[in-house]
């Protein structure tokens, strides 16, 4: 890149970092000392305090130095989590045909939504009077802590004592990839930072040779939120998750080519290295710093990354246990690797797994197809994990959060006022389901609670910065002081509406 | 003067001595007093409470009010009805002060809910004038209201046990974010401070501190795998007594160890999984596991 652009995008950010936010923060205090001043006498001690207001409390430190910014940090107060698998259902299943147990619902199958349940509201695309659809799938309670599931997930009922059930998750986007944003960055807009940048920037990472935070993709589409799901925002993109592919080779180019050895290529980066430096002592761009750290770490990866990637190294039973397709790409396989990656010091796993977009439209995007297939797909992985930490004494400390970005409706999706040939639901933003499992959390409960349609939330509603604010208690963070300046502003997971965490969901 | 006195001694005799008008006097003010006490109760109390003539409630530390109800005071009710602050001095932050009430009397009646300020101020509407905490603050939960009706109705005593109360509902986890004090975490940090860099400098990733604000330690070995054995966990016997976390998993820590794993005195989770597990480490473990640490072993399949 030339010279000339790097200074242009180091003014950028100059110009991006200061903003009318810190015109009326300085302002104000600014002009508030001019005034201490001429009052004259009590001065210093004044102005002390006053500076000790305008500060505010006290503020943790991340500073690292410049040329390991992985390195790990010490959480704010001892963690019950000390990592998190996220296992993201893009394209949002379906809470009714899951968790949901809605009689009411069922017994009203068929017939016109009632006026009341439309009046203010705005779907995708439902159109006109729908029609109420019950549950497609019988339920039924399991475990000891007799919490309802329907029969699409046999294996993951057998762990139901070990999940934390929020039935009450609320979200204002409807539509996938802003709500996924909002789900993984706090923020349905782009450019904030996500969740797992959030945790390698808090805490660095524990593995030197492995990114802090990877991604894993399956269901044969990429989420509609794009690679911001895992970026880093307004944070120095070192902290962004690095996407992983699950068959072939983990990282594509990361392999020496042939004729290319080991010596040889620490020659090359050596000398990459050199001009790097020289350009940050010149232009003191951070991003130079940033490019200096991920040649080094693509370095050391060559050597781990491919191991930790290598499922095939796991016991037949193991492998048999998660349902693992030899050589193909899927959520039994990317459920195993974020197991071995776990084990490695990995701290933020994200796996997605699309095709839950149930409108009935098509065979595939509907109740009665496809999302059985996708019920089946991620069912036995998903319990195969919880078994599989448990036995290596990991679930303690693992946090697993589950869920989609919204909800479905109660009615049955009428695209432009017609009945689709499959059935399918629209989105929900109102109500729906997600769950917890290990980490600190609450085993075998429920939280929140919708009315008889499973549409609104009728107690103890969550937003997803509730749910952002629980999970950073459980990594050990107090969520405001886990922030960032910029734009003026001390940036977070959380954004600015008030969080809370959720007592009643911790063990 | 004296002349004057023996004049009166023509006049009618007095109604009463000296001595008994300042009796009566007394009596007077005595019973006004009272009447006065009866009518403010906090008065009464106050005064029986700075005389000393109050006998502290009963009290047992595995008592529902310990347990369950004083908590939920202490994170609501405190910051104005503590030891601080006192408004309508009022203190909600021991059982005799609970009981006692504040200026406008009692607000609980062991016994009576619907007569108790302290179970129906808290569950008034949000933005109720009356509602406690005032609107600014975070209300009670459902359950923690419940708790205290509970607590009341069953006469309000510190005596009667959790499992009394089989109807409460399941207790709630405390969020609580402590300040971290930066003199005492440095006292609690200095005797091991030096030792403690030494061994990052030689161990790099292996050893920190709990958390930023903690004097305690946690230990993972397993990234570095078989490299790490007895003779380097040996290394860390300086420190060890802070350890309370210790993931030896893959390592090639064997029987030698275990006195060094003893020694260990605040260990309180143990990760061991992977490991060569001989007759005096299994003794060692049970024995950690008896005492409620958590311990994570499975001993290594010969696979590695």
């Amino acid at each position: 890149m030339a010279r000339k652009d790097l200074n242009a995008d180091a003014q950028q950010h100059l110009l991006q970092a200061q903003t009318r936010r810190h015109f009326l923060d300085t302002c104000a205090s600014g002009l508030g000392a001019m005034f201490l001043g001429t009052i004259g006498g009590m001065a210093p001690g004044v102005l002390r305090a006053a500076a000790r207001e305008a500060g505010g409390e006290s503020q943790l430190d991340f500073t690292r130095d410049a040329a390991q910014p992985l390195s790990p940090l010490p959480p704010q107060f001892a963690p019950k989590a000390r990592r998190v698998i996220f296992l993201h259902m893009a394209g949002a299943p379906s809470q009714l045909e899951l968790f949901e147990h809605k009689p009411v619902l069922t017994r009203f199958d068929g017939s016109d939504c009632p006026a009341s349940l439309l009046a203010g509201k705005r779907f995708a695309f439902i159109s006109g009077v729908p029609k109420l659809l019950g549950s497609q799938y019988p339920f039924h309670q399991a475990g000891k802590s007799g919490q309802w599931i329907s029969d699409r997930l046999p294996n993951l009922e057998r762990h139901i004592d070990e999940l934390c059930l929020i039935r009450s998750m609320h979200t204002d986007q409807f539509n996938h990839a802003p709500a996924q944003l909002l789900v993984q960055t706090g923020n349905a807009r782009l450019g904030y930072a996500s969740f797992g940048s959030w945790v390698t920037y808090g805490l660095g990472t524990e593995n030197q040779n492995l990114p802090g935070f990877i991604v894993l993709l399956s269901g044969g589409k990429a989420p509609d939120g794009g690679k911001q799901l895992w970026g880093s925002g307004y944070l120095p993109s070192v902290y962004q998750g690095v996407q992983c592919r699950s068959q072939g080779e983990p990282v594509l180019y990361l392999r020496n080519p042939p004729g290319v050895s080991r010596p040889l290529r620490r020659q090359m980066l050596d000398a990459i290295d050199a001009i790097n430096r020289d350009s940050y002592a010149e232009l003191g761009n951070p991003e130079t710093l940033t490019r200096i750290a991920q040649y080094e770490m693509a370095f050391r990866m060559q050597l781990d990354a491919s191991d930790a990637m290598d499922i095939h190294k796991e016991p037949a039973a193991v492998q048999a246990s998660y349902g693992v397709t030899a050589g193909k790409a899927g959520f039994a396989n990317n459920c195993l690797i974020a197991r071995r990656l776990a084990e490695r010091g990995v701290r933020f796993i994200q796996l997605y797994h699309w095709g839950w977009d149930s409108h009935g439209v098509s065979g595939d995007e509907a109740l009665n197809r496809g999302f059985k297939d996708r019920c089946r797909e991620v069912d036995q992985p998903m319990a195969a994990l919880l078994a599989d930490l448990k036995e290596r004494g990991m679930l303690d400390d693992t946090l697993i959060v589950w869920g989609g970005e919204f909800g479905r409706t109660p009615m049955r999706e009428n695209r432009d006022g017609q009945q689709e040939k499959f059935i399918g639901r629209d989105h929900s933003p109102s109500a729906y389901t997600m769950w917890m499992a290990g980490g600190g959390v609450r085993p075998g409960m429920s939280y929140g609670e919708t009315d008889d349609m499973g549409y609104e939330i009728v107690r103890d509603p969550v937003e997803i910065r509730d749910l952002h604010a629980t999970m950073l208690y459980l990594l050990g963070f107090d969520h405001r002081k886990l922030n960032y300046s910029y734009q003026g502003l001390r940036q977070k997971l959380t954004s600015v509406k008030p969080a809370r965490v959720i007592a009643e969901l911790l063990a | 003067m004296s002349d004057g006195a023996t004049s009166d001694a023509g006049r009618a005799p007095r109604l009463l001595s000296a001595r008994a008008y300042f009796a009566w006097v007394a009596v007077v003010t005595a019973t006004i007093f009272a009447l006065f006490a009866l009518f403010r109760p906090s008065l009464a109390n106050a005064v029986k409470a700075t005389l000393g003539l109050e006998k502290p409630p009963l009290q047992s530390p595995q008592s529902f009010y310990v347990v369950r109800v004083a908590p939920i005071l202490g994170e609501h009710c405190a910051s104005c009805h503590g030891e601080r602050r006192q408004k309508s001095k009022l203190r909600l932050d021991t059982l005799g002060a609970v009981l006692r009430g504040g200026k406008h009397g009692q607000v609980i009646k062991p016994g009576n809910i619907r007569d108790s300020a302290l179970a129906q101020r808290v569950v008034l509407p949000p933005g109720n004038l009356l509602v406690m905490p005032p609107s600014s603050q975070p209300p009670l939960s459902v359950d923690d209201a419940t708790v205290i009706k509970l607590w009341i109705a069953a006469g309000a005593s510190g005596i009667q046990l959790v499992a009394d109360f089989k109807t409460a509902p399941r207790p709630v986890a405390r969020v609580t974010i402590v300040d971290v004090d930066p003199r005492a975490l440095a006292a609690a940090r200095a005797p091991i401070d030096s030792e403690l860099q030494a061994l990052q400098k030689r161990f790099p990733g292996v050893i920190a501190y709990e958390s930023r604000g903690s004097a305690r330690l946690e230990l993972d070995a397993s990234l570095l795998g078989r490299s790490f054995d007895d003779k380097e966990l040996a290394a860390f016997a300086p420190v060890r007594e802070y350890i309370v976390r210790a993931d030896l998993s893959g390592t090639s820590v064997g029987e030698p160890s275990a006195g060094e794993i003893s020694a260990m005195k605040s260990l309180r989770v143990l990760r061991m999984i992977d490991v060569r597990l001989g007759p005096a480490m299994s003794v060692e473990l049970e024995s950690l596991r008896k005492h409620g640490a958590r311990v994570y072993a499975e001993a290594a399949d010969g696979q590695h």
